[in-house]
């Protein structure tokens, strides 16, 4: 595996304390070794792009940073502070964010729903207390997300999303990452699906 | 703004030798200016066409929402199949000969294709073959329509559409549950040996209810633990279960203490005239708790996402186990109060009840739109099912025909609403 560090912006660099660094990840699938021993650091505004060839262990590196994958060994640490995730959900709220190369989307559910899967926004009152879900706020907020990415003019945030596009799609997963990603977001092959523009969206 | 003569000389201009047609497409009852249907291959009426779907945009762009072939030329102006392919196309955009590509989805471009509002609303369907059922019976027989026989029809739905309700959230997961009725069963003799033996009536329900719920929580714990299929964990379930229940009962019916165990038997009059049982409202009430929890709130929404993908679910940050879990307690709570429907609708425990139970209320589900294969359904359309089932038996007995021909029909129906199932999601994919 070649990992390559491209330093963006004028405060990065080794003077300040890495965000994010991992020590000695391993994981191996049966004979398989698919991280063997690797470290890297991440500093603040950092853009760390991870190359490889088709089975080098992107994705698996990738899924160990987000909780879908527990390394065998190695430790990752947060602002100094070891981390153990044990779940996708521990990752999130933690604040990292991650857009998967299976997108994650539930085709079935429509766009608002999707961007919100698993931090739902409940009404307030006595009918939140019940658990029901302020769907109004979630599409509103939605379409104001989409609209601010710029990634898709989707105007029918209610739409499944297994009518759309595979760029579409990818804008969706691309566009909740960017709402709820508070410390880190992760990308795996961000642009696969995605046109010339959205592309350039997405990279800025 | 772009004409329809820049169009034509643009299209000419890539070579395409023949503009037949160029129109306004209209998009649920509105009519969409700026949206060219372009046909080519003009030579054979009746042979399929490569048809090119053109949107201008705001600057005068024009837009071209992709190629789509039609069956024949006549269903161009409706374009159903067009328009419903434009919402997931990419387009084009040529600007100034620089060509870029851009991911556009107008609400000019709603579906409004009818396959798509089928696809969106799963209790549609159903809800025509049940109102069709309806109308054919009652005009086939005198006897049909009738209040009477409606209510009656209704009541005898109330313990497999509660079975059915219960079955509905497992079979949204891409589950199945074959032990349903095997453990109402236990349930109603549970709770009858429980409330014979001397416990008071409402310990007695609340202990064989919560019961039910437990039981079919090792159901769901051995799904989501072990990583059985839940066919295989219920299959066993089913068998151990109707085992317990022949054991704890020493295989002989026993009668159901009068009182609150039977309460839901009780007939009272709506409006003065229209005759309904305590159970009948009970299931209503469960039938709108179950769709409130699924449609309204987050656990609903995860149930929905966890059956259309899980390891996309899991991502999400979803809890899919707990979630999973909590779906087969829910199931078993709701046998439970099946149980209480069955002791308010025959007030008999029998060990032998219901044993088609299981097939039956999954007929329902089916009949009702949700798709075996999860992520799709709910709990309206379960209703519309237990009731086509309900008014084909019903129906077809006043017409005089053989019970095997009802149950003929009941299997054709079932075959029919996977075959539709599968048919919407080819074409939504």
């Amino acid at each position: 595996m070649i990992t390559a560090s491209d330093t963006a912006g004028p405060a990065v660099g080794p003077d300040t304390d890495p965000v994010l660094s991992a020590r000695g990840l391993v994981k191996r699938y049966g004979n398989v070794t698919a991280i063997r021993g690797s470290d890297f650091d991440l500093f603040p505004g950092e853009v760390l792009a991870i190359v490889g060839d088709n089975g080098a262990g992107k994705s698996s590196l990738i899924k160990a940073l987000t909780g879908a994958l527990i390394p065998d060994s190695g430790t990752i640490t947060l602002n100094g502070e070891e981390i153990r995730f044990g779940s996708p959900a521990d990752a999130r709220n933690r604040g990292f964010e991650t857009v998967y190369q299976t997108l994650a989307v539930a085709p079935a559910l429509d766009i608002a729903t999707n961007l919100f899967l698993g931090r739902e926004i409940r009404r307030r009152g006595l009918l939140g207390r019940l658990h029901i879900l302020d769907r109004n706020a979630m599409r509103t907020q939605a379409k104001e997300q989409l609209d601010a990415l710029g990634i898709a003019t989707i105007q029918d945030i209610t739409q499944p999303v297994e009518s759309l596009s595979g760029g579409q799609r990818q804008a969706v997963a691309v566009a909740r990452a960017a709402m709820f990603g508070k410390m880190l977001v992760i990308m795996d092959e961000p642009t696969a699906a995605l046109g010339v523009r959205e592309t350039e969206h997405v990279l800025d | 703004m772009a004409t329809a003569e820049s169009l034509a000389h643009e299209l000419r201009s890539r070579g395409w030798n023949t503009i037949a047609s160029l129109l306004n497409v209209t998009v649920e009852g509105r009519e969409i200016s700026g949206t060219w249907v372009c046909e080519i291959d003009d030579d054979n009426q009746h042979q399929p066409v490569d048809v090119n779907v053109y949107h201008y945009g705001p600057n005068g762009h024009v837009w071209q929402a992709g190629t789509t072939t039609h069956e024949a030329r006549a269903s161009l102006p409706k374009t159903p199949l067009g328009v419903r392919r434009i919402a997931g196309a990419e387009t084009h955009c040529r600007d100034g000969g620089m060509a870029t590509t851009q991911t556009r989805l107008g609400d000019s471009l709603k579906p409004n294709n009818a396959g798509v509002v089928f696809a969106r609303n799963p209790a549609l369907g159903p809800t025509v073959a049940l109102l069709i059922a309806i109308a054919f019976f009652s005009i086939a027989t005198n006897t049909f329509f009738n209040i009477d026989n409606f209510s009656a029809v209704v009541n005898q739905t109330t313990v497999i559409g509660a079975l059915a309700l219960g079955q509905t959230p497992i079979i949204l997961t891409a589950g199945i549950d074959l032990a349903n009725a095997a453990i109402a069963v236990f349930g109603t003799i549970l709770i009858t040996q429980l409330v014979s033996g001397g416990l008071p009536s409402p310990i007695g329900l609340a202990v064989g209810i919560v019961a039910c719920g437990a039981i079919a929580m090792v159901s769901g714990l051995l799904v989501t633990q072990l990583r059985l299929p839940p066919f295989i964990v219920t299959l066993g379930m089913l068998a151990v279960m109707t085992a317990v229940t022949n054991l704890y009962s020493g295989g002989t019916t026993h009668p159901v203490p009068e009182g609150l165990l039977t309460w839901l038997g009780t007939q009272t009059y709506l409006f003065g005239g229209i005759p309904m049982t305590y159970g009948m409202g009970v299931t209503a009430i469960l039938f709108a708790i179950t769709w409130a929890a699924l449609a309204k709130t987050a656990w609903g929404r995860h149930v929905y996402a966890i059956g259309d993908d899980p390891e996309s679910a899991r991502f999400t940050g979803i809890n899919v186990r707990v979630n999973l879990v909590s779906v087969y307690i829910v199931a078993g709570i709701i046998y439970g109060f099946a149980a209480w429907i069955a002791m308010g609708r025959t007030p008999t425990a029998d060990p032998n009840a219901y044993q088609t139970g299981n097939l039956d209320s999954i007929t329902a589900v089916v009949i009702g739109g949700t798709s075996l294969f999860g992520g799709r359904g709910g709990v309206a359309g379960t209703i519309i099912g237990a009731l086509i089932v309900a008014v084909l038996r019903s129906g077809l007995t006043q017409m005089g025909i053989d019970s095997n021909y009802q149950n003929l029909a009941t299997g054709v129906l079932v075959i029919a609403a996977v075959a539709f199932d599968q048919l919407t999601r080819r074409r939504m994919s």
